[in-house]
């Protein structure tokens, strides 16, 4: 009988202190910390372990809405300042393709960091909510932000069909590296959408 | 509420079928749907991948689907379709009944199909089958009949999970089935975080790799794993310039074969190479590969044909034994799980430490078996952040202990807990293993919570179990647990205010629920929405809101009020009672409530002729409610072996031990002084014991009562009478059991001088929170000698009766 009693006095209060609101800002405030320093690049000081934990201490406590959020709106202020460090890169062609090449290198590191600390999100909340992955989040903050924004838009057709353009001139693979760039971009743009390819790359062939 | 209502309960029209998106499993091609049906035959059910249509029918769907048919051919058979073939026609299993509903499971996981009976998955099977081509994209369940109507209700989608070890087996051969193939394409990553990793997506991997072998001539470097090694064969380390095995001498297709059958259990090696692959398996002493080396040189020698350069490939694999080594495991032959299990104790070849946060270092680990276990861990420790390269590991917010036991899982692959009073370890495992995505471990500790659990400890269960998703069925389980033990679970402590309103909901909703009264139910509902740290009595807090608003005393919770109140059953409370609450300062400040009692008071007293009409649960009777059986006086008619005496009110009393409604035992053999019939026959008898046996050398004596199978008393009193001999017990206990093994002390006396004249009738209340548990054996034993100066082991009554709660 002692036994009975025992257990009940030993009930779980980890459910009270991790419903507490204040734990909970202070876990959402973590994990958006964390995808500003996964975007500048400063992995090393990142506790993945932690920051697991809090992301899923607040999906298991029915706070998946606020971390979704929270990791999506810093997602998207990240591809902004990205965008800006875009619009500054140099006007010629193939330097601009090498920088945005990078950048998407950087900005897809990132989102595959980031999917792994909200990876129990990823797992439970998100199909059950019928929310967008958060890898496919990424692409579609590219997609839309960079990709097809105003002016990176028109810099992109621009370069490239310079590009493919040099390529014919100088025969069938000029400069060794230049073909790699092309090559990057219709990947990249492949893993957008194959409507995205479409829409970039056989346009501006047409009409040349 | 349309969804609410067909959940309850719905019929079928002859050649109809009923979808609906509540009759989804959450994971394509895994799912488990628990119904109740009635009909005269053929209960139908379709699994498809897309919705069908009203009209559907499964002789003519062209898309690939699997229909199990219970009570096939005028109800004389079981059948299960395949894309319209019958693939199993079994006789006689699996029938339906009209004049009652019956309770059936089907389940269905990656084209493992079993059905069963009960409302408990993996409980009761009648039937498996397994498709040898599995339709993995079955999602929707479609109810149907054929030429009749079928009833069915409180259908309910479950995800599948495997309980049972007949299903493991295949379920885990499946699983490691899969993950052979995707073996190879490891860039692939798996969709699902939980997906788990096998040792051969390790073999060449510069991932964790802590030693490398040199090969050939043209010095191909070539990474291993310490731990692995070490598990299945003698490499010395420190002989070998620390982590470096130079072999000029071997060829790199020898070592690779050599590897993969470390790491993968089976490789395939040219016939001129066999003799160096045996050379080198003996120097470093991997003897599984020696034994099949030698035997397949054995054999090729007899067949005569020769060694010579032939370049046929061979295949070697560690003997058969990776088709009975449940699969799930990641450590198959020739590694050596005894030698894997060591390396946790000694942290030999360990490379990260790992620490709990206020409890210090848990254990010595090795990251690549955590990583075949996990895949939070493998990201933990390959993706570059701080973790990939500190040697420390600190973890917060969890228990060492349920840490020590998820390592102790990752190392041997069995969950070992054999206390019962670990419970709350094993919750805090199972969010462990929840959190980092171990779904075999998960299970396991489902198994194990669902064999311990008891009415003490399913609040706290279910509190920490309703947020986790994946554990449905157990959650399930504790619902239908505090449903039935609804008196004990809400009055034994208040851990129960803690539940989420839709877990508190559906327990109050529960088919099951079994209570004395539906007074406890108000009394539950109040006491959860005043959040209240003892239970409330609904006249106090009736007192309460005489001195302050509804909003005070219930605060955020005030709204919930309205949706549990029409739970209570009002119409099932005695009219005075309701009379009482008619006036209550509840009734004037809850309008509901007021509504409610008032519709109660106007269904009493129209009479029982009124509420046929009236179909709404509240005017049911609940279909598991307890008969009353109130103690009056010393030796009357009221108590539960009087009843069993007239087979529960339907004749004139007879002897219920000569009715064979109860069983009556003695510690002593049957004699002349020791018949159970006397004991329950209202009559005095002179000389009536039950004498001592001995125990474990420990003396005890008592009489013991069964009340049968199909019966249950929550017992609140009990009488006995003093036989003519002045043998008076003075310590003693009453017990009861559901099983008859384990026992709850239900009233204790020590000392207690209460008989001390021949004949005489004596009677004890119990009180407490186990008065309110029901049981089905009940037992008084001695505990202390008797007053008497002989025989005083001798347990001298000669009249026992038992009053309570019955059913």
């Amino acid at each position: 009988m002692s036994a009975r009693h025992q257990f009940s006095a030993a009930a779980f209060r980890w459910q009270e202190t991790d419903g507490n609101p204040d734990v909970v800002a202070g876990n959402c405030k973590a994990v958006t910390n964390a995808v500003r320093d996964i975007y500048a690049q400063d992995m090393t000081n990142v506790i993945f372990g932690d920051l697991y934990r809090r992301a899923y201490s607040l999906v298991l406590h029915k706070r998946g809405e606020e971390l979704y959020s929270a990791v999506e709106a810093a997602m998207a202020s990240e591809v902004q300042a990205l965008v800006g460090s875009l619009a500054v890169a140099g006007p010629s062609g193939q330097s601009f393709l090498r920088e945005l090449l990078a950048t998407w290198r950087r900005h897809t590191a990132a989102v595959s960091a980031i999917r792994d600390i909200v990876m129990y999100m990823d797992r439970t909340f998100v199909p059950a909510t019928g929310r967008t992955p958060v890898r496919e989040l990424g692409l579609g903050l590219w997609r839309d932000g960079v990709v097809r924004s105003g002016r990176i838009r028109l810099r992109l057709v621009e370069a490239v069909r310079l590009e493919k353009a040099r390529q014919e001139e100088d025969g069938v693979v000029g400069v060794p590296g230049s073909g790699d760039l092309v090559a990057g971009v219709t990947e990249m743009l492949t893993e957008l959408g194959a409507d995205v390819c479409h829409e970039f790359m056989e346009a501006p062939t047409v009409s040349s | 509420m349309r969804i609410e209502d067909r959940k309850r309960s719905l019929t079928v029209a002859p050649f109809e079928c009923v979808w609906g998106e509540e009759f989804r499993f959450a994971e394509a091609g895994r799912g488990c749907i628990v119904f109740e049906a009635s009909a005269q035959n053929d209960v139908t059910l379709v699994f498809r991948e897309q919705l069908g249509s009203q009209h559907y029918h499964y002789r003519m769907d062209s898309a690939r689907h699997y229909t199990v048919i219970l009570g096939s051919h005028r109800n004389k058979r079981l059948k299960i379709e395949v894309d319209g073939r019958t693939v199993v026609d079994e006789a006689g299993i699996g029938l339906c009944r009209l004049s009652s509903f019956q309770s059936y499971w089907i389940s269905i996981y990656d084209g493992l199909i079993s059905i069963g009976q009960g409302r408990h998955p993996n409980n009761n099977v009648l039937f498996q089958w397994l498709d040898p081509d599995p339709n993995r994209s079955v999602q929707y369940v479609g109810l149907s009949s054929w030429d009749k109507h079928v009833g069915y209700r409180n259908i309910s989608v479950l995800p599948s999970a495997p309980q049972n070890s007949i299903l493991w087996s295949q379920i885990e051969y499946a699983y490691a089935e899969r993950h052979g193939e995707g073996g190879h394409t490891k860039n692939e990553e798996p969709k699902d975080g939980c997906e788990q990793r096998l040792i051969s997506d390790f073999l060449e991997s510069w991932d964790f790799s802590d030693a490398i072998f040199v090969v050939g001539t043209e010095r191909k470097v070539i990474p291993a794993h310490k731990i692995v090694l070490a598990a299945s064969g003698e490499f010395d380390f420190s002989s070998m310039n620390g982590s470096t095995i130079d072999l000029p001498s071997v060829s790199y297709p020898v070592l690779r074969s050599l590897l993969e059958y470390i790491y993968a259990g089976s490789t395939q090696i040219a016939e001129w190479h066999l003799d160096s692959l045996l050379e080198l398996s003996l120097q470093f002493k991997v003897e599984p590969l020696v034994k099949r080396c030698e035997e397949m040189l054995y054999c090729l020698t007899k067949i005569g044909n020769k060694l010579s350069a032939s370049s046929n490939n061979l295949q070697v694999s560690s003997s058969g034994s990776q088709a009975h080594q449940v699969g799930y495991f990641p450590f198959k032959a020739p590694v050596c799980v005894q030698k894997i299990k060591q390396f946790l104790a000694s942290g030999e070849h360990s490379d990260i430490n790992i620490f709990v946060t206020g409890h210090g270092l848990v254990a010595q680990a090795h990251k690549l078996i955590l990583s075949l276990w996990s895949m939070p861990f493998t990201k933990m420790f390959t993706n570059g952040m701080k973790e990939s390269k500190a040697p420390n590991v600190f973890f917060e917010d969890v228990s060492a202990q349920a840490f020590s036991l998820l390592l102790q899982f990752m190392y041997s692959g069995e969950l070992i807990v054999d206390n019962r009073y670990i419970t709350s370890v094993l919750v805090q495992l199972l969010l462990l293993s929840d959190q980092f995505g171990i779904t075999v471990l998960q299970f396991e500790c489902c198994k194990k919570i669902m064999e311990f659990l008891s009415e003490d400890t399913v609040c706290s269960v279910l509190q920490a179990v309703s947020s986790i998703a994946s554990c449905k069925l157990l959650e399930e389980i504790c619902k239908r647990n505090f449903a039935t033990h609804f008196d004990y679970c809400t009055t034994a402590c208040t851990d129960f205010v803690l539940l989420d309103e839709a877990t508190f909901k559906d327990i109050l909703q529960h088919v099951d629920m079994t209570v004395t009264s539906e007074e406890k139910v108000l009394d539950a509902i109040l006491t959860w929405c005043m959040e209240a740290s003892e239970t409330c009595y609904w006249n106090s807090v009736d007192k309460l809101l005489s001195t302050s608003t509804p909003e005070q005393l219930f605060g955020e919770r005030l709204t919930t009020i309205n949706d549990l109140l029409p739970l209570v059953r009002f119409p099932l409370m005695q009219l005075s009672l309701l009379q009482r609450m008619e006036k209550s300062n509840l009734a004037k400040h809850i309008q509901l409530f007021g509504k409610l009692v008032a519709e109660a008071v106007e269904f009493s007293n129209a009479g029982p002729r009124m509420p046929t009409t009236n179909k709404c649960e509240r005017f049911l009777h609940r279909r598991s409610s307890y008969r009353e059986l109130q103690y009056i006086s010393d030796g009357d008619n009221n108590g539960v072996i009087y009843y069993a005496g007239t087979s529960f009110g339907k004749h004139q009393w007879i002897n219920p031990v000569l009715a064979k409604n109860i069983t009556v035992m003695a510690s002593s053999p049957n004699s002349r002084y020791t018949d159970p019939k006397v004991l329950v026959s209202k009559n005095y008898q002179a000389t009536c014991f039950a004498g001592p046996r001995d125990d474990d050398g420990k003396k005890c004596s008592w009489w013991m009562v069964d009340i049968g199978q199909d019966h249950q008393l929550m017992c609140n009193y009990y009488t006995v009478r003093q036989d003519g001999s002045r043998t008076f017990m003075r310590s003693w206990v009453l017990q009861g059991s559901m099983d008859g093994e384990n026992w709850t002390n239900l009233g204790v006396h020590e000392d207690e001088r209460t008989i001390c004249h021949p004949g005489q009738f004596a009677s004890w209340p119990i009180t407490g929170p186990s008065a309110l548990l029901p049981f089905r054996f009940f037992r008084l034993a001695l505990t202390g000698p008797t007053a008497g100066v002989s025989n005083n082991w001798n347990l001298c009554i000669c009249f026992l009766e038992l009053y309570g709660y019955f059913r």
